[in-house]
């Protein structure tokens, strides 16, 4: 193990991250250089290496150890264990752990991630997450992975460290996917959730947090359809379950900030086909009633059948009466969203079976005035718009774009 | 009808009126305002009683005909010709035009253009390209007809007005191939008539006549039969960080094409000959050089000077010259050259625009006053001008240097065109370089810049002769 060694890891590894050789090219690298050594071997020796490095190096440790580990465990994805046991034996967990924290921080130009993350078009950071997890490059790094579960065995207090200090969110959101066996305590969850700077590390939190309910529901909607005698017992279980978990999510959000309550129950509940009931009741709470009346008027709505799940959650029952009069602002709210939609042909963009049927439940679901509202502002619309025949000949483009405005409000109107 | 005004600044620039949409409209009232500059463009439509051409009379004369769907006036664009009868009116709206021996524009370009596509917009109209149009009052019937086509065989007409007469060219490109006349008399409105071809065509020529009146004709009508998309999948492209020329570069990544035909595949042999035919076109037609462009070499002096010589030929009001080398005193004899051919030219005013580099007096450049005093004593110029006439020629020296060279024609109208020359005139024979043309917006924005430098602060000096 010598100087050249330590160059011929560094460049593996750099062509490997960076795409600039292909996975067999770098396999070969690896064999090449590691030869048929055991790995407990090659750590004593690399630890020597370290011992005898001169003076001004000596800062590089850190950076050496995280390195080589990561090169070692890609000859050998299974030697997790081994290679835990003997970087322990001789004492070079913590210039692992070292290296790093480096590596995540991001402030050193050399040894860094640059990740850009494609969450930016999602105004709902929870829905970003729900359909990409499992795609955030993990086989791409697994060695990165493998390292940081050497260090959540070993020390969880640092690993923590390093769990915060993720600039590039690589480690959180590969936590998110089942495939780190790392659990996370509710006690690390609350500062995520707290970093009102960062929405998509907000919303990783909450992700991690309902993880385990959400997996409850799933098995429950198995379940749900049977019957008989021993499944019921089986259902009665996991709702008893559910009851659990949602006490431990009340728990946490209590010791959020209000509109961070709002904001993270509301993305879960667009997101997700199911969602316990007692989600809307904190939604409707008085406290938070006006953070959700703000949520439902930013860009997270965007489509009718968003618009049915904020009229689940507006009608689900609540005991206390003071909030029953309230209800109308909130209707109405969600009249100005649809409306806005048509204005702006947005979240709308033709009117076939799908939307019909979603349209009709709509309707069933809105009181009186609030219907007796938007059939005003619809026709008022429609009064408005370029669609006769001295249209369709002297300014077509017009025409054509208010021809299909039209079909949508007249199917609307046709149910209202 | 239906009427449609058009005003700017409360004046109405253009009323239109359509025949035959009352009922269609109904009392839908559209009024659409816009502010452009100080003023308010407003374009206002309704069903109004008829009127009578005859009541706009007073000021102008009529023109009655049919138009075509290429027309700029035909505002039913391909669907229908259009039968217009225009009062043509002698007096332009006044927020518009000035009138004088010409009518010209009070408004400046930008604004101008503004306010027609505004117009295009709303009435289908493009007056850009008639802009005389404005102040007149157009009357419009509409002679509707719907063309389909029946696979390979023919088409099928359909409209909703009297016809008599239908003939239809059928072309293979423009060739004509086959020719049918069908008589129409007596079918109800709202007819429906298929014409067959039994030679194979790929546009055709449509006429319609009522009582021998044309209605409607279109020439080279296709239809689309088949697609081709050539697509592309690009992967995300990445920055490259720079230090000094700029932030980043940006390299997209090349990606892979596919190329999808949807509809009937032509035969290849069709397609290789046509394929060929334009590939040779395209190699006779790159032969040509581009005449806007003029590359020299050393002891190539005359071919430069006749370039130039052609732009001073111009008739020409004003004559401007940069070229921040002129007072190069190693290049004198160039320098004198030139004003000697600037004193002959017919121009009322000609600008010589240098720079004197104060940091380095040791080169001893000339200065605008020793120009003006060495005009005065060139023999060749003494021999044909009086000596106390002015020549027209006026010297600056500015403060700022200018790279390229550039020379500028103004003629009488003040439309700018010049040319960049790539070298000094003093070096013009011993130099690789290029000469361009530059016209319209480029021409007059370049020379706008550039005109700046000879106004003060940026002046050391300025000298007539």
């Amino acid at each position: 193990m010598n100087r050249d060694t330590m160059n011929e890891f560094k460049s593996i590894l750099h062509d490997k991250w960076n795409k600039i050789q292909n996975y067999n090219t770098i396999n070969k690298r690896i064999k090449k250089v590691f030869g048929r050594k055991p790995s407990a071997i090659w750590i004593k020796e690399f630890s020597n290496f370290l011992d005898h490095l001169p003076e001004e190096e000596r800062r590089r440790k850190p950076l050496y150890t995280a390195v080589f580990a990561m090169v070692l465990l890609k000859r050998n994805l299974d030697e997790i264990d081994i290679v835990r046991l003997h970087l322990k034996k001789h004492r070079l967990i913590s210039f692992l752990y070292g290296g790093l924290t480096i590596l995540v921080k991001g402030n050193d130009s050399k040894f860094r991630f640059n990740i850009s993350w494609s969450d930016g078009s999602f105004e709902n950071k929870y829905e970003f997450l729900r359909r990409f997890v499992g795609e955030f490059y993990y086989w791409d790094y697994i060695e990165f992975f493998l390292v940081a579960e050497i260090i959540y065995k070993e020390e969880s207090e640092k690993f923590q460290e390093i769990l915060m200090s993720d600039q590039s969110k690589l480690l959180l959101l590969n936590l998110c996917s089942f495939d780190l066996p790392i659990h996370i305590p509710t006690h690390w969850i609350i500062p995520l959730m707290k970093d009102k700077q960062d929405s998509l590390r907000q919303n990783i939190g909450y992700y991690l947090l309902t993880k385990k309910l959400r997996s409850i529901i799933q098995q429950l909607i198995i379940w749900k359809p049977l019957q008989s005698g021993e499944k019921k017992t089986k259902k009665v279980e996991l709702l008893g379950q559910i009851k659990k978990e949602i006490l431990i999510v009340e728990d946490s959000m209590k010791q959020l900030d209000e509109q961070t309550q709002a904001s993270l129950l509301f993305n879960y509940m667009l997101s997700e086909t199911h969602w316990p009931r007692d989600f809307a009741k904190w939604l409707l709470n008085p406290k938070l009633r006006k953070w959700f009346m703000q949520e439902i008027q930013n860009k997270k709505v965007r489509t009718l059948k968003n618009v049915m799940v904020c009229l689940q959650i507006i009608q689900t029952r609540v005991t206390t009466s003071e909030q029953l009069h309230r209800k109308e602002n909130l209707y109405l709210t969600l009249v100005d969203v649809i409306t806005n939609f048509i204005r702006e042909r947005q979240g709308v963009y033709q009117w076939t079976e799908d939307e019909e049927w979603t349209f009709e439940q709509i309707c069933h679901r809105l009181p009186a005035i609030s219907k007796a509202k938007l059939k005003r502002q619809l026709s008022l619309i429609k009064k408005g718009l370029w669609t006769s025949r001295i249209d369709e000949l002297v300014r077509f483009d017009m025409y054509l774009k208010d021809k299909v405005t039209q079909t949508i409000i007249e199917g609307m109107l046709a149910q209202l | 009808m239906l009427e449609q005004v058009i005003s700017y600044g409360s004046e109405r620039i253009i009323t239109i009126y359509h025949k035959g949409f009352d009922k269609d409209v109904g009392n839908r009232h559209k009024k659409v305002s816009e502010k452009l500059g100080r003023f308010q463009l407003v374009f206002e439509e309704k069903v109004v009683p008829d009127e009578e051409p005859a009541k706009y009379m007073l000021n102008g004369w009529s023109i009655k005909g049919l138009l075509g769907n290429a027309n700029a006036l035909n505002p039913y664009g391909e669907s229908a010709c259009a039968f217009l009868e225009q009062i043509v009116s002698i007096h332009k709206p006044n927020c518009l035009f000035t009138e004088d021996k010409e009518y010209k524009l009070k408004v400046d370009v930008p604004t101008f253009q503004k306010i027609c596509s505004f117009s295009k917009k709303y009435t289908g109209i493009d007056f850009s390209k008639t802009p005389m149009s404005f102040g007149n009052v157009l009357f419009y019937s509409s002679f509707e007809t719907n063309l389909h086509a029946l696979k390979e065989e023919g088409i099928i007409v359909k409209g909703n007005h009297a016809c008599d007469l239908i003939i239809v060219h059928f072309k293979q490109n423009d060739m004509v191939v086959c020719t049918r006349m069908i008589e129409a008399t007596g079918f109800p409105p709202g007819w429906e008539i298929e014409v067959l071809s039994n030679v194979s065509w790929n546009n055709h020529d449509i006429e319609i006549y009522d009582d021998e009146n044309l209605v409607y004709f279109y020439k080279g009508i296709t239809y689309l039969r088949n697609i081709v998309m050539n697509m592309t999948v690009l992967q995300r492209g990445h920055d490259i960080p720079l230090k000094k020329l700029g932030k980043a570069f940006r390299v997209e990544d090349q990606g892979s094409s596919t190329k999808t035909t949807i509809g009937e595949k032509r035969p290849i042999i069709q397609e290789k000959l046509e394929r060929s035919e334009v590939s040779i076109r395209r190699k006779l037609n790159e032969e040509e050089m581009n005449q806007d462009t003029l590359f020299v070499k050393p002891n190539e002096i005359q071919k430069a000077m006749d370039f130039i010589q052609k732009e001073l030929k111009k008739t020409s009001k004003q004559i401007w010259l940069f070229d921040s080398y002129f007072s190069d005193r190693n290049g004198l004899h160039y320098s004198l050259d030139w004003i000697r051919i600037f004193a002959f030219l017919h121009a009322d005013e000609k600008n010589i625009v240098f720079f004197n580099n104060p940091s380095k007096p040791e080169r001893n450049p000339v200065t605008a006053k020793e120009f003006s005093y060495l005009t005065k004593e060139d023999p060749t110029i003494r021999m044909k001008k009086q000596k106390d006439k002015s020549l027209g020629i006026r010297f600056y020296q500015t403060k700022q240097y200018i790279h390229d060279r550039f020379l500028f024609i103004l003629d009488k109208e003040e439309f700018v065109t010049g040319i960049s020359i790539g070298t000094s005139l003093n070096s013009l024979d011993s130099n690789y370089y290029c000469i361009h043309k530059l016209y319209k917006g480029s021409a007059r924005h370049i020379f706008d810049e550039l005109k700046q430098f000879s106004n003060l602060p940026n002046i050391e000096d300025i000298s007539s002769v």
